[in-house]
C-alpha cells in the first residue's frame, strides 16, 4: 500500500484540466480548400489525418500522464506493506528505561536476556523512537497510532507492538511501579507478558496520599491516602492539622507511618493481577448532553474503585463510531431502534453478547411531584409526565410510590435493555446525587464487564484498573488492529525518472515525423 | 525593361481594375511598348509592289519617296493580308473559381482573351467568343463590325464560373462550322469530365486551324504548396473530405505531372501551341505566342 508524506499536493492533478481544455478547444473544423479538382488529392490524404488525429490522443495522454507523475511525485509517497511473522524476531523483551542501566550482572533478569538472546529474540529499552534495528529502517506512523509520549509506557508499548509483525511475543520488564504506567491500559491483540518479578520489590507494602485539601472556610482539611500491598489497596481519610503561618494556612499530615514506607503515589506498589477492561458507550442527542456529562463523571469516580480497567467513549448519536460495547447508554427522547435489541445501533457501532443498553425510553411522566421507591435506596423527582407500561417481558427496577414503573429491564437473548423514564439530570431527579447512582452503575458494569474478570470477593477499591499483567490474546479482540509497517521506501525517485522519460517521449512525438505513405 | 518585370501589367495588379477594356488597353499596350518590333502588326509591312494610285486609295499608304523621285502618285502594296478570325473559346466551367487570393482562373482568362481580342481588332481581325459554362456555350459570332470587340468584352465581363464541360463536339457546337482558316486559342485549366476538350482540340486541329491551348493553373496548385490539415472541396463535383496536404504532396505532384505532361503532348503531338500560366504570370508571354502564331496563318 502507499501512504502520502505531502498529500496536499494531490491538489496539482487539478492542473490535468489544462492540456484536456486545450486539446478540446483546439479540435475544430480544418481551413477550407477548395480545389479545381481532387482527382489528385485523394489516395493519401485521409490516412494521413488519421494517423494525426491518433497523434494527438498520445500526446494528449503523454501529457495527462507527465502532469500526474508531477503531482504524484510532489505528494512525497511511500510504499509500504503489512508485515507477516517472517518479517521480524520471534519475540522482543522491552525494558523500562530506569531499569536498563542497572541490569546485575547475575540474577533473573540477566538470565531472562541471556535465554531470550539466544532464541533469537531482541532486547530493547522501551522507550520512544526505537532503534533502527528494531524497526527496520521505518518512517512515520498509522492513523491509528497514538502520538508516543515520553514515559507513558502504554504508548511506548502499543509503538512497539505496532511496528511488529503480528505473532511478535512480548515481555515487558519494569519496576513494579504504578507511575511506569499511566493512562488506561491498551488492548493488544498481540501476547505480552508483564514481568515485574525480575525486579525486587522496594517494600511490602506502600503508603502514599492520594489527595488532600483544605474546606473552604480553611477550618479542616482532609486527606485520602492509600496503602497498598500485594492483595491489594485500601484507603482511608486522615483529618491533617492546619497550622498557619503568616496569612497563609499550611497543611501538615501525621502519620503513624515509617518514613520508609511513604512513597508518592507514582512509586506505590503494582499489583500484578489480571485484569479487565470494560467498555462504555455514552450515545446522546444534542438535548442529551448534560445526561451524558452526569454518566461520564460517575464512570470517572467508578473507574478508581472498580476492579477492572472502564473505557468510556461520548458521541452524539449521529457520529460514526465503528466499535463494540459492553455497555451502552442510548440517551435519545426517540427510544431504542429494533436494531439495537440485535446488537447493531443506529450510528454503526455494536453491542457485545453479553452488553447491557440504557436508553431512554421516550416515555414521560404527568408533570408531579412524587417520590420514587427505588430497589435499593430512594430518590426524589420532581418532574412527572405521562408514562406507558412497560412490555410485558419487562421487570420493573425503580417505580414510582404510586406503582408506576421508572426503571425496567428485559432481556433480549443474554443482553439486557433497561428502559429509564426520566433523565439523568438534578432537574428531572435527584438520582445523579444519590448514592443509588454509583450503586446502580456498578451493578451495571459488574453485570456486563467481560467474563475473563477475575474479581476479589472482598475488595473493590485497588488500583487493579492501572496493572499490567499477563495479556493473554483476547478472545474479543473486535477492534482492528494497527497496521504494521515493513520497508516504508520512497517512491519518488522513480516517478521523477519516469517523468522525465515521459517528457522525452512527448517532444518527440510533437516535433511530427511525417513518412512518407506507401504507394 | 522587359514586359515581364512591368508591374503595371501584372495579373495582380489587373485584379483591381474593374473594367475589362481598361484591362486589355494596358496589357496590349504595355505589350506593344516592349521590345517586340518584330511582332508588331501593322499594314504593309513586307512590301510587294507599286502600283498606280487610284481614286478611292487610302492616301496613307502613297509611298512619298518615290513620289519625290517621280513627280507620280503611286501606291506601295504589301503582301495581300488576309482577314485571321480570332475565336476564342473560354471555359467558364466551376473549376475556373479557383482563386489564389487574386484572381481566378477565370478572371485570369478574362484578362487574357480580353487582351487577344483587344490586340486582334487593332490588327483589324475579326473576334469570335465561346464561353463554356453550366453545360452549355454563350456564342458570339465572328464580325467586323466595329462594335464587336465591345460585345466581346462585354460577354466577357458576364462570364461566371459554374456547372460543366459542355460535349462541344458531340453537341455540334458553332465553334466548329467554319471553314476558314481561324486562329483558335482555348484558354482553360483542362480539367475535363469525358474528353470534352480533347475532342475539341482534336476537331480544331483536323480542321485545319491554328491553335493555342492555354492552361491555367494556380502558383501553389501547381507547387501543391499548402501544409497541414484541410477540409478539401472539389469545385467541379461539390465533393468534400477531410485530410492532410503534407501526407498528399508527393502523391499529388506526381499525378498533377503527368495531367500536365500530357497534356502538352497531346497538343504539341498536333503541332499546335501549348502554354501553361500560373495565376501570378503576366500575360505578355501569351501575347507573344499569338503573334507569332498569327503571323504563321496570315
Amino acid at each position: 500500500m502507499v501512504n502520502f508524506g505531502s498529500f496536499g499536493w494531490i491538489w496539482a492533478l487539478g492542473a490535468l484540466a489544462v492540456p484536456i481544455a486545450i486539446h478540446l478547444l483546439s479540435r475544430g473544423n480544418a481551413a477550407s480548400l477548395s480545389l479545381g479538382t481532387l482527382r489528385f488529392v485523394v489516395p493519401a490524404a485521409t490516412r494521413r489525418i488519421r494517423r494525426l488525429r491518433l497523434t494527438e490522443v498520445s500526446l494528449l495522454a503523454l501529457r495527462c500522464l507527465a502532469l500526474s507523475l508531477l503531482a504524484l511525485a510532489l505528494t512525497e509517497p511511500f510504499a509500504w506493506r503489512e508485515m507477516d511473522s517472517d518479517d521480524g524476531p520471534p519475540g522482543v523483551v522491552l525494558i523500562d528505561p530506569e531499569l536498563a542501566s542497572e541490569v546485575p550482572a547475575d540474577g533473573p533478569l540477566a538470565a531472562l536476556l541471556a535465554d531470550r538472546s539466544q532464541a533469537g529474540w531482541q532486547v530493547s529499552v522501551l522507550s520512544p523512537g526505537l532503534p533502527a534495528g528494531l524497526s527496520a529502517g521505518l518512517s512515520g506512523y498509522s492513523e491509528e497510532s497514538d502520538a508516543v509520549t515520553s514515559g507513558d509506557t502504554w504508548s511506548l508499548l502499543r509503538e512497539a507492538v505496532w511496528r511488529h509483525p503480528p505473532g511478535t511475543s512480548f515481555e515487558v520488564v519494569s519496576a513494579d511501579r504504578v507511575g511506569s504506567f499511566r493512562g488506561l491500559r491498551p488492548r493488544f491483540a498481540d501476547r505480552v507478558t508483564w514481568r515485574g518479578d525480575l525486579v525486587p520489590t522496594r517494600a511490602e507494602s506502600n503508603t502514599w496520599i492520594h489527595s488532600a485539601g483544605v474546606a473552604e472556610d480553611a477550618s479542616a482539611a482532609l486527606a485520602v491516602v492509600g496503602h497498598s500491598r500485594s492483595e491489594g489497596t485500601t484507603f482511608s481519610r486522615e483529618s491533617l492539622a492546619l497550622v498557619r503561618t503568616g496569612d497563609e494556612p499550611t497543611i501538615s499530615l501525621e502519620l503513624d507511618v515509617p518514613a520508609a514506607d511513604l512513597v508518592s503515589a507514582d512509586d506505590r506498589v503494582v499489583l500484578p493481577v489480571e485484569a479487565s477492561r470494560l467498555s462504555v458507550a455514552l450515545f446522546a442527542s444534542d438535548d442529551r448532553r448534560s445526561d451524558r456529562r452526569y454518566l461520564r463523571v460517575a464512570f470517572e469516580t467508578l473507574a478508581e474503585q472498580l476492579p477492572f480497567a472502564i473505557s468510556v467513549v461520548e458521541s452524539a448519536v449521529e457520529t460514526a463510531v465503528d466499535d463494540r460495547f459492553d455497555l451502552v447508554f442510548w440517551l435519545d427522547e426517540k427510544g431504542l431502534p429494533l436494531a439495537a435489541e440485535l446488537g447493531r445501533l443506529p450510528n454503526g457501532a455494536g453491542v457485545t453478547e453479553h452488553g447491557t443498553v440504557v436508553f431512554d425510553s421516550g416515555d414521560r411522566w404527568e408533570r408531579c411531584s412524587t417520590t420514587v421507591l427505588a430497589r435499593t435506596g430512594t430518590f426524589e423527582s420532581a418532574r412527572c409526565e405521562g408514562v406507558k407500561s412497560p412490555a410485558g417481558s419487562s421487570e420493573v427496577v425503580w417505580q414510582q410510590n404510586d406503582g408506576r414503573p421508572l426503571l425496567s429491564v428485559r432481556r433480549v437473548g443474554s443482553r439486557r435493555l433497561y428502559s429509564f423514564a426520566s433523565r439523568f439530570r438534578p432537574d428531572w431527579n435527584s438520582l445523579v446525587h444519590s448514592p443509588v447512582f454509583l450503586d446502580w452503575l456498578t451493578e451495571l458494569a459488574r453485570e456486563s464487564v467481560p467474563e475473563t474478570m477475575v474479581v476479589s470477593a472482598t475488595t473493590d477499591r485497588s488500583d487493579r484498573s492501572r496493572l499490567p499483567a499477563e495479556l493473554a490474546a483476547s478472545a474479543r479482540a473486535d477492534r482492528p488492529m494497527p497496521r504494521r509497517r515493513l520497508a516504508d521506501q520512497r517512491v519518488e525517485k522513480g516517478l521523477w525518472i519516469a517523468l522525465i522519460l515521459v517528457l522525452m517521449a512527448e517532444r518527440w512525438l510533437a516535433a511530427g515525423r511525417i513518412r512518407e505513405e506507401p504507394r | 525593361m522587359p514586359l515581364a518585370s512591368s508591374p503595371l501589367i501584372s495579373p495582380a495588379t489587373l485584379h483591381s481594375i474593374h473594367d475589362l477594356r481598361l484591362i486589355a488597353s494596358i496589357v496590349v499596350e504595355g505589350f506593344l511598348s516592349g521590345e517586340h518590333r518584330d511582332l508588331r502588326p501593322g499594314a504593309g509591312v513586307e512590301f510587294q509592289q507599286y502600283r498606280s494610285y487610284q481614286p478611292g486609295d487610302d492616301p496613307r499608304r502613297l509611298d512619298w519617296k518615290l513620289y519625290s523621285r517621280s513627280g507620280r502618285y503611286f501606291i506601295r502594296e504589301a503582301e495581300v493580308e488576309r482577314d485571321v478570325t480570332l475565336r476564342l473559346v473560354v471555359d467558364a466551367s466551376a473549376s475556373m473559381a479557383y482563386s489564389e487570393g487574386g484572381p481566378t482562373k477565370l478572371e485570369y482568362a478574362k484578362y487574357l482573351a480580353a487582351a487577344l481580342a483587344f490586340l486582334a481588332d487593332r490588327q483589324g481581325d475579326r473576334v469570335a467568343l465561346h464561353v463554356l459554362s453550366d453545360g452549355g456555350s454563350v456564342d458570339l459570332p465572328a464580325s467586323l463590325r466595329g462594335s464587336a470587340l465591345r460585345r466581346v468584352l462585354h460577354r466577357l465581363e458576364q462570364a461566371e464560373a459554374g456547372g460543366s464541360l459542355p460535349d462541344l463536339y458531340r453537341e455540334g457546337a458553332a465553334c466548329f462550322n467554319t471553314r476558314e482558316r481561324e486562329i483558335v486559342v482555348l484558354i482553360s485549366d483542362l480539367y475535363e469530365q469525358d474528353d470534352e476538350l480533347s475532342q475539341s482540340i482534336e476537331t480544331w486541329s483536323a480542321l485545319g486551324h491554328e491553335l493555342l491551348v492555354f492552361q491555367v493553373m494556380g502558383s501553389r496548385e501547381l507547387a501543391w504548396d499548402f501544409h497541414g490539415d484541410f477540409e478539401f472541396e472539389d469545385l467541379e463535383t461539390g465533393r468534400r473530405f477531410e485530410g492532410n496536404a503534407d501526407a498528399a504532396a508527393a502523391g499529388y505532384r506526381d499525378r498533377l505531372g503527368t495531367f500536365l505532361a500530357g497534356w502538352r503532348r497531346k497538343v504539341e503531338e498536333l503541332g499546335r501551341t501549348y502554354g501553361l500560366f500560373a495565376l501570378d504570370h503576366p500575360l505578355d508571354d501569351a501575347l507573344r505566342r499569338f503573334l507569332l502564331r498569327r503571323r504563321g496563318a496570315r
